[in-house]
This record gives structure tokens, C-alpha cells and sequence, in this order.
């Protein structure tokens, strides 16, 4: 009697590609598998294409590495240690920088001290400049500007 | 050297220390990025950073895990650190490409792609399996790489990566079943292009 292939076998085949190379399968499904690959052209010629791929993974495990590559972390490492090393300064020199850095600090608050203290001046001289004028105009009998000003829009 | 010696020598940078350690762990850190990154000169500079970290993340090393665990999970996360740069970069040169020879460039590329070179089949046969797992969702890649290809039981792997053993079963049997449907779809493709 000629076995046919059936549709289910098929995809119960390409469903268990693992399980099937890695002898997963319980006895009676694993003889039923082989019995369909007798049977089934097309599924025999992909579960061969599977196992030829998948090779692949066991080829890929046998790759090593460069020998030589233990020097080149060791040195590394040896490097980013002497980096980090050399960037933790000894104790005086972190004292001096702080110092460097609170003296321009210090300076550039005395640069704006001095800067304020420069315009403070203006104002009190104003107020003596208009104490003046306010003195020439009672002597000369000038009127205000401003009492003149608001007459005028007040007239208007 | 027990663990905790070791351990204990890394902090305090003891050479014999980092010594031992980079004798006893760089092939595995290489081979777990190489299978990640499938280039052995990028796993190679990889293994350059992993150690670098552990040196920098020792003190935060919890005895809860095995040194083991904690070194694979540092390999695994600075692995996919590195293709997820290398990815932003093949967006940047496909966008470039695009640009450059759209549409006839587009069909160039799909004819390339579905071109199978029959004289250099192995070749093509290990791009296809190294496409294959490369397209797998980011846990399932992780965990079939870790079992198929670095050999770690599936109890290692939920150390690894900190979940139950169900879930790396689970997600170990949804890797399978996506590169059988992938693998499949592909040789039923070269076989209908080379009738």
C-alpha cells in the first residue's frame, strides 16, 4: 500500500525541526517523523536544509579567539587604571586648586562690589544737582518745570 | 582562589587578582559577545569593556548570584548595547542608500536579498541562520543564544537573566518555533525561485 503524504504530517514535521534533531521527541512521534520523510519528498529535503543550517550553530561554538588577547585587556585595564590613577591628584594639589578657585571667586565679587560701588555715586549727585537747581530757580523765581508742565496739560 | 578571594582582590585591584580573573572568564565574555554580535573583532573589544566594568561594578556585585552569572549578564547587556548602536547606524546608511538610487535602488536591494548564490551556499546558509537568530525578539535571542550556542541550562539562564525558569523554557520554545517558521519560509522560497 503507497503512503501519501498528509498535510497535517507536514506541518507536524516542519512544527518540530528541533525537537526532532535534538531527539526530543517521544519514540512513537520520532518513528512517525522518519516514516513521513520516507514518504514526503518535499519535507525530507527541508528537515536535511535545517540540519545543514543548524551545523552551523556547532561550527560557530568551535571559533576561538586571538591568543593574544589577555595582553590587551591586562593593558588596558593597566591603562584606564594609571587615567583614573593620575586624575585623582595627590592632597596638595586639590587644596591648591580649591584655593586657585576660591581666590577668583573672591575676585570677581570685588570686581562687582567695585562695579556697584562706581554707580552709587550718580545718584547721590542728582540729588545734590537737582537741590541746586531747585536753589537757582527760589532765587531767580523760576517756577518749577514740572508745575508748568502739568499746567499746561491741565489748560489743555 | 575561592569566589570570595577573588571578589575581594578585584576590589582592592590586586593584580594576581584581575590576573586570575581575566584567565579564567575572557573566553567565555569573547564567545558570548561573539555569538551576539557574530564579529570576533568587535566580541574581542567588547570583552575590553566587560572587564572594565566589572573593575568599575565590583563593589555593587551582590553575593546573591555567582560571580559567573553576574560577569554573562555584564557580557550580555554591553553585547546588545553594541547592536542596538550598530542598528541606529544601519537605519542612518539605509536612509542614506535610500536616498541615493530610490526606487530603483529599493528593488536592487530586494533582488539582492532574494538572489540565492548557489556557489557559495554555506555561506549563504550562515547568513541565513545568523539573520535568523538576529531577528529574533530581544529575550528569546538572548536565552537561545545562551542555551543553543554558550551550552548554559536553563537554570543558569533565569539566573542570568533574573526570571523564573518557566519564562526562559517558555521563551526558549518560542525561539525555536520562530526560527523553524523563518528557516522554513526561507527554503520554500529557494526552492520555488530555483525551479
Amino acid at each position: 500500500m503507497q503512503k501519501t503524504t498528509n498535510k497535517m504530517d507536514c506541518y507536524f514535521v516542519r512544527s518540530n525541526l528541533f525537537s526532532y534533531q535534538e531527539k526530543q521527541l517521544p519514540d512513537r512521534e520520532y518513528k512517525e517523523f522518519n516514516d513521513h520523510l520516507h514518504s514526503c519528498k518535499e519535507c525530507n529535503r527541508i528537515v536535511s536544509e535545517f540540519q545543514s543550517v543548524s551545523s552551523f550553530i556547532d561550527e560557530k561554538k568551535s571559533v576561538q579567539p586571538n591568543p593574544f588577547i589577555q595582553t590587551r585587556i591586562l593593558q588596558r585595564i593597566a591603562a584606564q587604571m594609571e587615567g583614573a590613577g593620575g586624575r585623582q591628584n595627590p592632597l596638595f594639589q586639590r587644596i591648591l586648586s580649591t584655593i586657585s578657585v576660591s581666590f577668583f571667586m573672591l575676585i570677581a565679587v570685588i570686581i562687582g562690589f567695585s562695579i556697584v560701588k562706581l554707580s552709587e555715586p550718580r545718584i547721590f549727585e542728582n540729588i545734590n544737582h537737582q537741590n541746586d537747581i531747585q536753589a537757582m530757580k527760589s532765587e531767580l523765581n523760576i517756577p518749577d518745570f514740572i508745575d508748568e508742565y502739568n499746567a499746561f496739560f491741565d489748560n489743555y | 582562589m575561592t569566589e570570595k578571594e577573588l571578589v575581594e582582590g578585584i576590589i582592592i585591584y590586586n593584580s594576581e587578582a584581575i590576573q586570575y580573573l581575566i584567565n579564567n572568564y575572557q573566553k567565555n565574555v569573547i564567545k558570548t559577545a561573539y555569538y551576539f554580535v557574530e564579529n570576533m573583532e568587535n566580541a574581542e573589544d567588547l570583552s575590553q569593556e566587560v572587564f572594565l566594568e566589572i573593575l568599575k561594578s565590583i563593589k555593587r556585585f551582590r553575593r546573591n548570584a555567582t560571580l559567573s552569572t553576574w560577569i554573562y549578564r555584564i557580557t550580555v547587556n554591553k553585547s546588545l548595547d553594541h547592536l542596538r548602536r550598530q542598528k541606529r547606524r544601519t537605519i542612518i546608511q539605509t536612509m542614506e542608500s535610500f536616498l541615493k538610487f530610490a526606487p530603483d535602488g529599493i528593488k536592487k536591494e530586494e533582488n539582492r536579498m532574494a538572489t540565492i548564490d548557489t556557489r557559495n551556499d554555506d555561506k549563504e546558509k550562515r547568513r541565513i541562520l545568523d539573520n535568523a537568530v538576529s531577528s529574533l525578539p530581544e529575550n528569546q535571542k538572548i536565552a537561545f543564544i545562551l542555551n543553543k550556542y554558550e551550552g548554559l541550562s536553563y537554570k543558569e539562564i533565569a539566573g542570568i537573566m533574573n526570571l523564573t525558569l518557566s519564562s526562559v523554557e517558555s521563551l526558549i520554545h518560542r525561539a525555536k518555533l520562530n526560527l523553524q517558521k523563518k528557516l522554513v519560509n526561507y527554503f520554500s522560497e529557494y526552492a520555488k525561485n530555483n525551479k
